[in-house]
C-alpha cells in the first residue's frame, strides 16, 4: 500500500455529559450544530480541505447515530480507494479486549491500523471543537522545527486562563511545561486538543505508557509530561482564528449564536474552506409566509414559517413555527413543532420535540441572579403541553412530557 | 418493478415557442422552485418506483444537465449495474439530425433498449413538473393489458399540446391538440408513457423500416383503432413548461401550500443535487413574505411573493417581488425588482428598476449585469 505522510486519529468516542439531555441518546460529535451541521463536520471538513485523505474515527459512547451519519464518507470526500474514513470502536481479540480506558489507549488500540498505512507523523484530533484550521500548515510548523510531538494552541484572555490547560513555551516556540487549568497561569497559550506527532516517537510512548499500571492512559495526563520529561523535542503552534470547545449547553449555545455575528470570524461560506455535511435528500426550500418578523437569524430547506417573530435564533431544517409565537435568541433543531402564541427565548429545542400553543421556554438573563439562570433545554422528541412555563436552567428529558401536576 | 425508464429531455416540436430560459440550456435543466431542476421529477418518479435502469436522451444544450446529474449519486443511481445512462446524439451518429422528433430519437437508441432485459419501458418527458405515481401508472398498464398507456392530467395547458379523449373504461377514443393560447382546463397529456418492451421494439422496427418520426402520429394516432391505448389519470399537480410565462406561472404555483404539499408528496420524495449551502441568513433590516427561499442566501433586503434560489443576495434597501431570482443572483443596494426572472449568476446593480408583468416577466439571461 502507499505510504501515507500523515493520518488523523479522531477521538470521538466522549459522552460530553455536560451536555446532558442533548447527549443522551448521542455522542458528542454527533451533536447537531448552526443549521445543518454535526460538530463532527468540522473536523472531518478540516480533514478533507488540508488534503488529509485517511482519517481513523474512534467511537464508544453512543455511536449508532455517529455511525450512521460518517456512513462511507463521501459528504467528506472521504470514501477513497485508498485510505478514506474508518470507524474504529472497541473491539474484542481472542479473550482479551476491551472499552478504550482513556485517549492514549484508545490510539494504543489501534496501532495496528495506523501501521497499515505506514505514515510518518499523526494527527490526533477530537470531535468537540468547532473551529477552521489547516492542518497541513500545522504539519509544515511540525517538520521545520524538527519536532517530535507539536500541541496546537489558542492565545486566550489571560484571566480566563485558569479554564485551560496552559502550554508554557520558549520564544522559539519550544515547551518546557504543561500546567492543566493552573490558578495563576504563567502564560496565555491554551492547548487545543490538536496534536501532530513523529509516528514513531508516538508509537513507542504509548506502548510504555500501556505498560504503566499507574498510568490513566490519556494524552494530556500522561503521554505528553511522560515525553517532555524525557526531553523529547515538543513545539507549540500558534493558531489564530476562531476556536470554541462546544462540551456545555452554554458554549454550544453561544457558538450558534456567534454564527449570527458578522463580527466573529468564522465565515461558514467560504468557498475555499466549505465546512462539508451529510444533508438530507429530499428538503423543500423554506416558506416564509405572511406576517413573519424575522431578522439576524439563520433558517434552513424545509421550515414554514407563519405569523411569527424571529430574532437571533438558528432553525434547523424542517421545524415549523406558526402565529403569535416570537423566539428570541432560540436554537431549534430539525423536525420541531411550535405552535400558536408561544415565547421561547434563551433555549435550544432539540430535534423532533414538539411545544404546543401558548407554552413559554427560558428567559432573558437579566432579571436572574447568578447561578439562577442558563438556557433553557428541550430533549429530542419531547412534548411540552400547552400552556406549559419551562424556567431558564430547566431541562426536558427526552421523549418525554412536560405537562402540569 | 422490471422496468427501464427513458426520459426525454427536449420538446422535439416543429414550432418550439420562444423561451429565453432555454435557450442555453436542455428544458429537462431548467431551474425550479428554488432548488430543482424539473428533470428531477421524471427521475425521482422512476426512482420511487424502483426503477434503476433510466436512459436520458439529450439532444443540445445539455452541458448543465450533465453538472446537475453527476454520476447520478443523490438519486441513488450510481450503482454497479444499471444506473442512469446518458444517451447524446454523438452515440448515435446515424441520428444526428435527431431533431426529426421524439421518435427518431427513440429509434437512435434502439440498441440500449434492447440491450437490457425489463419487461416494461417507462418513457417521461424531463421538462414535466408532476410527481407521477408511475408505479400505480404501470400496475394499471399491466391490469388493463394495454399496449400503451399514456398518463395525462386535467390541467391548463398551451398550444400544440396533445388532449386526449377517453372513453368511460379508461380507453383513448381520440386525440386532438389545443390550438390556440389561451389557459383552458382539460385532459392533456403531460409526457409519461408506459410500454411492454417487447411491443415498443417490434414497434421500433416497424418505424425503422418506415422512417417514421412523429411518436404521438405514428404510435398513438394510427393504433387507437386497432391497440388498446389506454388513459392513466395523474390527479395531483402537473405543468408542462413550455413558455416564460407557463414557466412564471408554474413558480409562483408553489407559493401556495396546497400545490406545492402535492407535488413534493412525502410518500413520493423529489430528489435533487445537494449542494453544502449554509442556511439562509437575515440581516437585521430583512422583511419576508409569503416566499420560497432556498439556503445560502443573504437577505438583507425585502422579498415579497417570490421564489430564491439557492446563494442568492438581496442587499440592503432592496425591493424583491413577485420574481424569481436564480442561483447566485445578486440584487444591488435599493434596486426593485419587481416579475423579473432573473437566470442563474445575474446582478442588477445598486439602484436599478426591473419591472414585468405576469403576463410577460421580464427576463435577465445567465450570468448578465444589469
Amino acid at each position: 500500500m502507499k505510504r501515507k505522510e500523515m493520518l488523523a486519529m479522531l477521538l470521538a468516542g466522549g459522552q460530553g455529559s455536560r451536555l446532558y439531555v442533548l447527549t443522551q441518546e448521542m455522542a458528542k460529535p454527533a451533536v447537531p450544530f448552526g443549521g445543518k451541521y454535526r460538530i463532527i463536520d468540522f473536523p472531518l471538513s478540516n480533514c478533507t480541505n488540508s488534503g488529509i485523505d485517511t482519517v481513523g474515527v474512534l467511537t464508544q459512547y453512543r455511536p449508532l447515530e455517529l455511525h450512521s451519519y460518517i456512513g462511507n464518507g463521501q459528504p467528506w470526500d472521504l470514501d477513497r480507494m485508498n485510505g478514506g474514513v474508518h470507524i474504529l470502536p472497541p473491539y474484542v481479540s481472542g479473550s482479551t479486549g476491551e472499552w478504550y480506558a482513556g485517549t492514549a489507549n484508545a490510539i494504543y488500540q489501534n496501532i495496528e491500523f495506523i501501521e497499515k498505512y505506514n505514515p510518518e507523523y499523526v494527527l490526533i484530533l477530537s470531535g468537540d471543537h468547532v473551529y477552521k484550521m489547516d492542518y497541513s500548515k500545522m504539519l509544515a510548523f511540525h517538520k521545520e522545527k524538527n519536532a517530535d510531538a507539536t500541541i496546537a494552541t489558542l492565545q486566550v484572555p489571560i484571566e480566563e486562563a485558569s479554564r485551560f490547560g496552559i502550554i508554557n513555551a520558549h520564544d522559539d516556540d519550544c515547551i518546557y511545561e504543561f500546567e492543566e487549568k493552573p490558578p495563576h497561569p504563567k502564560s496565555d497559550r491554551a492547548s487545543m486538543g490538536i496534536y501532530v506527532f513523529t509516528w514513531e516517537k508516538l508509537r513507542k510512548y504509548l506502548i510504555e505508557d500501556e505498560a504503566d499500571p499507574n498510568s490513566s492512559k490519556d494524552f494530556g495526563k500522561d503521554v505528553l509530561p511522560k515525553m517532555l520529561n524525557a526531553g523529547e523535542r515538543m513545539f507549540a503552534y500558534p493558531f489564530e482564528g476562531y476556536w470554541k470547545d462546544v462540551g456545555t449547553i452554554e458554549s454550544l449555545w453561544e457558538a450558534n449564536m456567534d454564527l449570527l455575528n458578522p463580527k466573529i470570524p468564522l465565515n461558514m461560506s467560504d468557498p475555499d474552506w466549505r465546512i462539508y455535511a451529510r444533508h438530507d435528500h429530499n428538503l423543500m426550500p423554506q416558506y416564509i409566509g405572511k406576517n413573519v418578523q424575522i431578522g439576524e437569524s439563520m433558517v434552513t430547506e424545509n421550515c414554514t414559517l407563519n405569523g411569527c417573530s424571529l430574532w437571533y435564533s438558528v432553525l434547523f431544517n424542517g421545524v415549523s413555527i406558526e402565529e403569535g409565537t416570537s423566539l428570541n435568541s432560540a436554537v431549534v433543531m430539525q423536525g420541531a413543532k411550535i405552535g400558536k402564541n408561544c415565547t421561547i427565548k434563551y433555549a435550544i429545542i432539540a430535534n423532533d420535540a414538539v411545544i404546543e400553543d401558548g407554552a413559554v421556554i427560558g428567559a432573558e438573563p437579566e432579571h436572574y441572579h447568578d447561578g439562577e439562570w442558563g438556557i433553557a433545554v428541550i430533549g429530542s422528541g419531547a412534548v411540552v403541553k400547552a400552556g406549559q412555563v419551562v424556567r431558564p436552567k430547566e431541562m426536558i428529558k427526552p421523549n418525554t412530557v412536560k405537562e402540569g401536576e | 418493478m422490471n422496468a427501464l425508464g427513458i426520459i426525454f429531455c427536449d420538446h422535439y416540436s416543429e414550432n418550439t415557442p420562444k423561451n429565453e430560459l432555454i435557450q442555453s440550456r436542455t428544458p429537462a435543466a431548467l431551474p425550479y422552485a428554488g432548488r430543482y431542476r424539473t428533470i428531477d421529477f421524471a427521475l425521482s418518479g422512476m426512482v420511487n418506483a424502483g426503477i434503476s435502469d433510466i436512459g436520458v436522451i439529450c439532444k443540445e444544450n445539455y452541458g448543465s444537465l450533465l453538472d446537475h446529474l453527476g454520476s447520478g449519486e443523490d438519486w441513488d443511481l450510481n450503482r454497479r449495474k444499471g444506473g442512469i445512462m446518458l444517451l447524446t446524439p454523438l452515440s448515435r451518429p446515424e441520428h444526428t439530425t435527431a431533431t426529426r422528433g421524439r421518435l427518431d430519437a427513440l429509434r437512435a437508441v434502439k440498441g440500449f433498449i434492447a440491450g437490457l432485459n425489463h419487461e416494461l419501458v417507462v418513457m417521461a418527458f424531463g421538462g414535466t413538473v408532476a410527481n407521477i405515481d408511475l408505479e400505480a401508472m404501470m400496475e394499471e398498464h399491466l391490469k388493463n393489458d394495454a399496449y400503451l398507456t399514456v398518463a395525462y392530467s386535467r390541467i391548463p395547458a398551451g398550444a400544440g399540446e396533445m388532449m386526449v379523449h377517453s372513453m368511460a373504461d379508461g380507453r383513448i377514443e381520440s386525440i386532438t391538440y389545443k390550438q390556440s393560447g389561451t389557459r383552458e382546463v382539460g385532459n392533456f397529456a403531460i409526457g409519461a408513457y408506459v410500454m411492454s418492451k417487447k411491443d415498443l421494439m417490434e414497434f421500433l422496427e416497424e418505424a425503422d423500416n418506415n422512417d417514421y418520426t412523429n411518436m404521438n402520429r405514428e404510435l398513438i394516432q394510427k393504433n387507437l383503432p386497432t391497440r388498446k391505448i389506454c388513459g392513466y389519470e395523474h390527479n395531483g399537480y402537473a405543468r408542462i413548461i413550455r413558455t416564460v410565462e407557463e414557466y412564471y406561472a408554474a413558480s409562483m404555483d408553489m407559493l401556495d401550500p396546497k400545490a406545492k404539499m402535492d407535488l413534493f408528496a412525502a410518500e413520493r420524495p423529489v430528489y435533487t443535487k445537494v449542494k453544502d449551502s449554509v442556511p439562509t441568513l437575515y440581516d437585521y433590516h430583512a422583511i419576508v413574505e409569503n416566499s420560497l427561499i432556498a439556503d445560502g442566501c443573504t437577505i438583507k433586503g425585502t422579498v415579497k411573493n417570490s421564489v430564491i434560489f439557492r446563494g442568492v443576495t438581496v442587499e440592503e434597501g432592496a425591493v424583491v417581488e413577485d420574481s424569481i431570482l436564480m442561483q447566485r443572483s445578486v440584487v444591488g443596494k435599493n434596486a426593485k425588482v419587481s416579475r423579473t426572472i432573473t437566470d442563474k449568476n445575474v446582478t442588477v446593480s445598486e439602484d436599478c428598476e426591473m419591472q414585468g408583468t405576469a403576463a410577460l416577466p421580464f427576463v435577465i439571461g445567465k450570468g448578465k449585469k444589469v
